[in-house]
Parts: C-alpha cells; sequence; structure tokens
C-alpha cells in the first residue's frame, strides 16, 4: 500500500548532519586549531572533566583572561569599511562582529569575519581613492544607511593603538564580560570510551553518537537513570558506563573569540600532563543561531533551529574525537 | 484577570494533545518528557524524528486542557540533544 502524500509529509523531518573525526592533539597534521579558528562566532563554551571537583590549576589563568565584548548600539554598516576602522582594527588583529538580535530567518544580518570576506577589506585594490572602496560606501551609505546593533570582539596581536572604547561614542558602545559558571555534579554516570573505538564495541565502550546524546542529557540536565517502563521518560546513560563521583563543568556565555578556544583547549590537553583518574574529557562550543556562516564561510541558515556546535573528547593519551553538527539549512561541516 | 496555575502532569497533557488532533493511533506515539520545570512551566521533549510533525502540531493547537485555555510555545527543536542547552536566541546580556 502506497501511503499518500500528505500522509508521508507528516513523517518527514529537516535533514541534520552530524560529522566526526579522529586524530592526535600532537600529531603535526591535526586540525583541531583550524577547525576551532575557522568557526568565527560563538556564543557558549562548556567543559566538563570526569573525577575532578574544582577549576584544575592548569586552567586557571585562561579562565580569568577570558576577552571583554562589545555591544554597539545603532552602527551604520558603512562605518565597518571605512579604512581609519581598518587601518586601526582589521589590519592589527583578528575583529570579529555579529548583528545582535537579528534573526537570520527574517531580518538582515551582518556579520564581519577576520579572514576574507565578501567585501575584502584586506585587498590592495580597496584603497580610499579606488572605484571599489566608493562604490561599496555609496551601497552602503545611499538611500537608506543599514544600521544594526553589533556584538564585537578584538583579538590585537600586540599592536599599540587605539581601542575600540576610544574609538566609537561614549554612548554607542558597552563593554560586556562573558559570563562564567562552575558547577560540580555528583555521581555522574559515564559512558566508557575508546578512542579508537568511533561504532563503540558491545560491552566494552560507547559510540561517538551514545557519547552526543549523553553529554546533551548532562548539560541540559536530564535524569540518566530512567528504566525502560517508566511512565516520564526512557532515556538512560548508554552502556557500559562508570559512576564518577563528582565531574566539574564550566560554562562561559557570551561572544567568544576563537583564540580563547583554542587556549582553553589546549590547557585542557595539558590537564592530561600528569596522570589523572579521568579517562577523557569534553569542550562543547556552540555557535550563534543566528550566524550567517558556519565554518569558514559555509552558508548557516535557521529552519527549524540554528544548531551548529561542535565537540572535542580529549582522551588521557591526547587522542582526540571532534563531532561536528549542523541542520538543515547549513553545508556541510569542513 | 487571574491566572491560575494547575499541578499538570506533563506526559498527560501531551497525550491529551496528541489524541485530539492525531486520534488513538496518535496518541500511542513515544515521547520522553526529559525535564520538566514547573516553575518556569517548561520541558524538554524527544520523539522520533518521524513524529516530530504530528507532536509539534498537536501541541500548538492544544487551546483547552481540563476546560481550562492553555498555550504551548516551542522554544527550540533540533535533532540534537547538546544544541537545547545553547540558545543565542535567549542570550541575555547585562
Amino acid at each position: 500500500m502506497r501511503m499518500s502524500v500528505p500522509l508521508r509529509r507528516l513523517r518527514q523531518a529537516p535533514r541534520h548532519l552530524l560529522v566526526c573525526e579522529k586524530s592526535h592533539a600532537r600529531h603535526a597534521r591535526s586540525r583541531h586549531a583550524a577547525h576551532v579558528r575557522d568557526h568565527a562566532y560563538n556564543c557558549r563554551v562548556s567543559f566538563l572533566i570526569p573525577e575532578c571537583g574544582i577549576l584544575p590549576e592548569v586552567l586557571k589563568s585562561t579562565i580569568a583572561d577570558v576577552g571583554e565584548y562589545y555591544l554597539l548600539r545603532n552602527l551604520s554598516l558603512h562605518e565597518l569599511v571605512t579604512h581609519e576602522f581598518i587601518d586601526t582594527f582589521v589590519k592589527k588583529g583578528s575583529c570579529h562582529a555579529l548583528t545582535y538580535n537579528t534573526k537570520i530567518d527574517q531580518d538582515n544580518t551582518a556579520a564581519l569575519l577576520p579572514t576574507v570576506i565578501t567585501i575584502d577589506l584586506m585587498d590592495p585594490s580597496f584603497h580610499p581613492d579606488s572605484k571599489k572602496h566608493k562604490r561599496v560606501l555609496w551601497a552602503l551609505k545611499e538611500k537608506k544607511p543599514l544600521e544594526f546593533d553589533f556584538l564585537l570582539a578584538w583579538y590585537n596581536t600586540g599592536a599599540e593603538g587605539s581601542t575600540l572604547m576610544s574609538y566609537f561614542p561614549k554612548n554607542q558602545i558597552q563593554t560586556l564580560k562573558p559570563k562564567i559558571t562552575f558547577s560540580t555534579l555528583r555521581d555522574l554516570q559515564c559512558p566508557v570510551l575508546q578512542s579508537n573505538e568511533l561504532q563503540g564495541k558491545p560491552e566494552e565502550s560507547c559510540s561517538t553518537e551514545e557519547l552526543f546524546e549523553w553529554l546533551g542529557a548532562v548539560l541540559n540536565q536530564v535524569s540518566l537513570d530512567n528504566k525502560s517502563f517508566s511512565f516520564l521518560s526512557t532515556y538512560c546513560c548508554p552502556q557500559p558506563n562508570t559512576i564518577v563521583e563528582q565531574a566539574f563543568l564550566c560554562t562561559i556565555t557570551g561572544f567568544i573569540i576563537p583564540e580563547t578556544i583554542i587556549q582553553l583547549l589546549e590547557k585542557l590537553c595539558c590537564y592530561f600532563d600528569e596522570p589523572k583518574l579521568a579517562h577523557w574529557l569534553t569542550l562543547t562550543v556552540h555557535g550563534f543561531a543566528d550566524s550567517p556562516v558556519s565554518w569558514r564561510e559555509s552558508e548557516h541558515g535557521f529552519h527549524k533551529g540554528g544548531e551548529n556546535l561542535y565537540n572535542f573528547v580529549v582522551f588521557r593519551n591526547l587522542d582526540y574525537w571532534l563531532q561536528m553538527a549542523v541542520g538543515t539549512n547549513d553545508d556541510c561541516p569542513p | 484577570m487571574r491566572i491560575v496555575l494547575l499541578r499538570v502532569s506533563p506526559q498527560q497533557l501531551v497525550v491529551t494533545a496528541l489524541r485530539e488532533l492525531h486520534g488513538e493511533v496518535g496518541a500511542a506515539l513515544p515521547v520522553d518528557v526529559l525535564t520538566y520545570e514547573e516553575k518556569t512551566l517548561s520541558a524538554i521533549l524527544r520523539v522520533t524524528s518521524s513524529g516530530l510533525v504530528k507532536l509539534w502540531s498537536a501541541l500548538t493547537l492544544l487551546g483547552f486542557y481540563q476546560n481550562r485555555r492553555c498555550a504551548f510555545r516551542v522554544l527550540q527543536t533540533s535533532p540534537f540533544l547538546l544544541a537545547l542547552s545553547g540558545n543565542s536566541r535567549e542570550l541575555v546580556l547585562d
């Protein structure tokens, strides 16, 4: 019997992608830093360390140094392509900007990438007197100039000079610090994992997908101990698993640049320099739902959701799994 | 206007919604209530991807429960439970 078209549509769900790669953090060709660097707009970073009760010493300075970001109100888009802005910020570090409170499936959205951008501000032919520059400025200024609230962060590569606070009028710019929370989870069921068994091994280890779902359960405070006959929920921790007495969870929320995440990842790898009870730890990064790009310039959209996130599982021996997930209107992650 | 908050069984709510729109077969759709927070009246539900449209439509169109008006708002959906722990659309800046 063939199902009629309307009934078939009732059972369709939007497509999504979850890719996983495995490598070693000290391998010369490991692309872990490149993948982090290419994912420009991050709103939430969490790391979970089993068998750990407090913030490890090796991470203290990185957490203390998590950089500020800025909220710029009513900024005209053409201000980001003026030569003064380019020379002061774009060329002297990496500058990230993303429109704030714009929904990519409804509103205009703009973003400034630190590397190549749609209007290439680093292009030598884009000098103040060139036709190209004049045309771009005209397009952005003429008729109704586009104005947005922007979230902005600037990673200064050490050059002296102006700061964002002194560049923009005081009533237009506000400094914000990412919110950081810590918690210690008690008696946590954790999946047993083997770094070279991505599909899991029956009775011996869990798969990458099971780990990904388990981590979602932990970060959403879902009970891991439901029985199969439970009326409410049948979700339970994948098998095999062990119970750890404590696990440390840290969450950073705000406008977080890739450079911060790279430093965090490096320090999490250093955590295993000394012997530890933990067999693995995780670092999870959520992208902005309304970012126009996911990795590099891969298009990102919002169909029923705006997910673009990635998760590292770093093992004691510094093998790692990297899982990257995107939604429907997205190109495949690199 | 006085608003009365009921002690509701989230599972019962979901089954009722499914039955009203999709009948007995719809009501048999397995749905997990992964979390339920009474303070905010919010929950995380889990359903197979083939049941997403049925569940979403049933909840959206449920206007009354136990003779009282109600409304469901879907805040976020994702095939990844992990994605639900970070929603930039709810980002609050100080």
